[in-house]
């Protein structure tokens, strides 16, 4: 079980984008998104409940093991909510198999430099196929530094690697605004906005692969962290639900 | 010749050294080195629940932010240039960790990311795997007793 594309579309991926995709993120509190960027959206966008599929979008078109999350703790510590999550509305929406799981490469701690070699290398052992990546970068950069002046360069020689390799689509995520309560970690807090501008710019750039990028500060609340940077239970839900919504939209591993 | 008595001047000199250490046993001793990982850390991974851990004034505490558990040790050595602590226990409440009465550690200090490798007992300190990331090489799978923090500011 796995991807899809929109029908009559030609191929896999957003319809209309050419690349760009919600890059205001989620709207709601619910989880739901915004833009309707990343093409047919099947109904599911906006939703929030997860598990909602497009009733447009091919069946099958990228396996779960297609399907690989990078990046550093966000999504790498257990329990892996967000991971957790997503898996829970595609198998809800019939996009994913009672025992499959997507492929998670994120390793606790890692710089973007490691996300982009060591993951990369990791993701793609034994000539193993990518079609789509959810991943972040950059946090622990910020958080070992003030900034992060190579992250854009590293990430956009990432996207080179994965255009070569075959990928189609990319979210990359910005992280939720730090601290518990979210935007309380001033210092880490000034380090993002300073460096998601350009993973931003750098994201919106690629055309192959297409690269979404999906703000999780709207859907983050109180709650959803309370050591500033891991998502709790409702965390997960609400960065899984935007996620889901968002593969939905573009119908991405449906 | 010669040798003999670049020998001799030797043992004199040392014994004058040795005159000198004897004259200072009076002396107050050196301070001593404060433990280098003194600060608070937050839990990055790879396998444990979130938590905080905070290190100062000979005491280790694990807090785990949700607030079910927390244990306290008593931090029995430490030392900053073989990058080993050994601990023992002091109290506890919930399911809290790690487990057991006494800790020995590895760590690595990288910049503001710490990696500590725990084992139980004082029998030997443990190697330190995955140094930075806490997972194998080989399978990327996590490695039991290590865990990964980041200093909190």
């Amino acid at each position: 079980m796995g991807g899809s594309a929109p029908v009559g579309s030609g191929g896999s991926g957003p319809a209309s984008s050419g690349g760009m995709s919600s890059s205001s993120g989620g709207t709601s509190s619910s989880g739901g998104t915004s833009s309707a960027a990343g093409g047919k959206s099947g109904g599911g966008a906006g939703s929030g409940a997860g598990g909602m599929s497009s009733g447009t979008c091919q069946k099958g078109q990228i396996k779960p093991a297609e399907v690989v999350i990078m990046g550093e703790s966000f999504y790498a510590i257990a329990p892996q909510y967000i991971q957790n999550r997503i898996q829970d509305d595609a198998r809800k929406a019939g996009s994913l198999g009672a025992n499959e799981t997507y492929r998670n490469v994120a390793v606790s701690g890692q710089n973007m430099n490691y996300i982009a070699t060591t993951e990369w290398t990791a993701a793609t052992q034994g000539n193993a196929s990518v079609k789509f990546v959810i991943m972040d970068g950059g946090g622990i950069d910020c958080l070992s530094g003030s900034s992060c002046p190579t992250c854009g360069s590293t990430f956009k020689t990432l996207l080179g690697k994965m255009a070569t390799a075959g990928v189609q689509d990319v979210i990359y995520t910005r992280y939720p605004e730090p601290g518990a309560p979210p935007g309380s970690n001033a210092s880490l807090k000034s380090c993002l906005d300073a460096t998601m501008p350009t993973m931003q710019t750098t994201c919106e750039g690629s055309t192959m692969p297409r690269c979404h990028f999906v703000d999780l500060r709207p859907v983050w609340k109180d709650g959803d962290t309370t050591d500033g940077l891991h998502p709790t239970t409702s965390g997960g839900e609400h960065v899984g639900d935007l996620l889901w919504s968002e593969m939905v939209k573009g119908c991405f591993a449906q | 010749m010669r040798i003999s008595w670049l020998a001799t001047a030797i043992a004199v000199a040392m014994l004058a050294l040795a005159g000198c250490s004897s004259d200072s046993t009076t002396a107050t001793p050196a301070p001593a080195e404060a433990f280098e990982l003194d600060a608070s850390w937050i839990y990055l991974g790879p396998s444990d629940v979130p938590h905080e851990l905070k290190i100062d004034d000979g005491s280790m505490a694990f807090t785990d932010v949700g607030g079910n558990w927390a244990s306290n040790w008593a931090i029995k050595s430490y030392d900053n240039e073989h990058h080993q602590f050994r601990l023992a226990f002091t109290s506890g409440t919930g399911a809290y960790l790690p487990v057991g009465e006494s800790e020995s550690a590895t760590y690595e200090l990288s910049g503001t990311l710490l990696t500590i490798q725990l084992t139980p007992g004082v029998a030997s300190y443990p190697a330190l795997q995955g140094a930075g990331t806490c997972t194998g090489a080989a399978d990327g799978m996590p490695i039991a007793g290590c865990k990964l923090y980041i200093k909190k500011n």
